[in-house]
């Protein structure tokens, strides 16, 4: 559990930090929280010549609020978003998933752009962030871009960003009448990651009328918003009978299930369908009280 | 074990595209992250291949020998890799039929993974040998034009 010689660079601005990847290409690895990267460099399974480390970038730093907008800087850690009173106010389904990630050593290190750009198929950010509609910020050498959640995440431990791209921050569109939300997860018990996670926000109405945002991680190799449980619930009152729909629909046809020694994909299957459910009458409960 | 599976269509029908897949210098043009290909003779080839899923990355000795060839509708196809964080061996049958003008290929087969990258992530390993598959098709797709 040691890892493999690397050089180590600590830039102090994000150009200094673009420019390094820029010069170094794909030998190069970014550092956070270290709490995904550094587990893979102990077992080698990655062998970065070099690792630009970001705790001395002040840009990435910082949660706050930009209009119809929450902005996050990508350093923010999971603790700091969980405890912030601004990401509560503007969107509690953010505080709920952050308090769920780990235990309180990955909250108190893990960074938010850490955990997205990693892209692991059983992290908690992108059940929530598929939810909600989230953008993903990159600055790479050629200047800054936009990339929706839904289109961020393509495969296991794959996502958007290219090499060379630095996460900066990601963005949460604040609704304008608060939206009930929740996020439920089973967590694998030995390392909290999500066996299964499911965020889901309900549309303004709350129970009246029946929509709501969905999103799933843990159970597939790409974390993915329930498009046909979402379309099972169209049509009338958040009612136990739509959200049963939408639970038998959790997992579209053709998803890679992920079926590992924690959890068959039989099981994964079950509490994708159990869990919809559940957050689905969380978030209906919730709009009621 | 995973099994791996997936198709991809060519604009050029199966005896044209057949040959190119046995190629040395196609294969090494299209392979992703294909570093060197060497033709051993009687089906056998020996290909160094860096291949990466995400941040985990490794360069694997592949030893690759085609079996029953059946021209130009299939052969079998067997890896065996080897590399710093596992080694995996997987093995596939590769099928091409005519579909229009063009050919359907397709190839079934299992995986499978001892080492470090077995023990941690199996999955990886599936999932880099389907990015391999796709990026190969895709690069010899557009050799010989896309269905």
């Amino acid at each position: 559990m040691i890892p493999a010689a690397f050089d180590y660079a600590v830039p102090e601005t994000l150009d200094e930090a673009v420019k390094l990847l820029a010069d170094h290409g794909d030998v190069a690895k970014v550092l956070s929280g270290g709490h995904s990267l550094l587990p893979l460099m102990k077992l080698r399974l990655a062998r970065p010549e070099i690792v630009v480390d970001l705790r001395k970038i002040a840009e990435l730093r910082g949660i706050h609020r930009d209009g119809a907008r929450l902005v996050l800087g990508a350093a923010a850690t999971h603790a700091e978003i969980a405890a912030s009173a601004e990401v509560r106010d503007a969107c509690p389904l953010l505080v709920e998933t952050a308090g769920r990630i780990g235990d309180p050593q990955v909250r108190n290190a893990g960074t938010i752009g850490g955990s997205v750009v990693h892209a692991d198929p059983a992290a908690d950010w992108p059940a929530a962030l598929l939810a909600l509609g989230a953008t993903v910020h990159l600055r790479g050498a050629s200047g800054m871009r936009t990339v929706p959640a839904g289109e961020f995440f393509v495969g296991l431990l794959q996502s958007a960003a290219k090499t060379g791209e630095i996460l900066t921050s990601v963005t949460v569109p604040v609704p304008e009448t608060p939206r009930a939300a929740a996020y439920l997860k089973m967590a694998q018990s030995a390392s909290g990651f999500a066996l299964c996670g499911v965020a889901v926000q309900l549309a303004p109405g709350g129970g009246a009328a029946a929509s709501a945002a969905i999103g799933i991680t843990g159970v597939a190799e790409t974390p993915y918003r329930a498009a046909d449980a979402e379309a099972a619930l169209a049509g009338g009152p958040l009612d136990d009978a739509r959200i049963d729909a939408a639970a038998a629909k959790a997992v579209p046809a053709g998803a890679r299930v992920l079926s590992d020694v924690h959890a068959s994909e039989a099981y994964r299957r079950h509490l994708a369908s159990v869990f919809v459910r559940r957050a689905l009458r969380a978030a209906r409960d919730r709009a009621r009280a | 074990m995973i099994p791996l599976e997936g198709e991809a269509l060519f604009a050029a029908p199966p005896a044209e595209v057949f040959p190119r897949l046995l190629d040395p210098a196609v294969l090494k043009r299209c392979i992703p992250g294909c570093e060197s290909l060497e033709d051993r003779g009687g089906g056998r080839y020996e290909a160094v291949l860096k291949l990466g899923v995400g941040a985990v990355k490794g360069t694997f000795k592949a030893a690759i020998a085609l079996a029953d060839l059946d021209p130009p509708r299939g052969f079998s196809l067997g890896v065996d890799a080897k590399s710093l964080v596992g080694s995996g061996s997987g093995s596939v049958r590769v099928t091409l039929a005519p579909e229009g003008a063009g050919t359907r290929l397709r190839y079934a087969g299992e995986l499978r993974a001892t080492g470090v990258i077995a023990a941690v992530g199996q999955r990886l390993l599936g999932a880099g040998a389907r990015n391999t598959a796709d990026g190969f098709f895709a690069g010899l797709a557009r050799e010989v034009g896309s269905g």
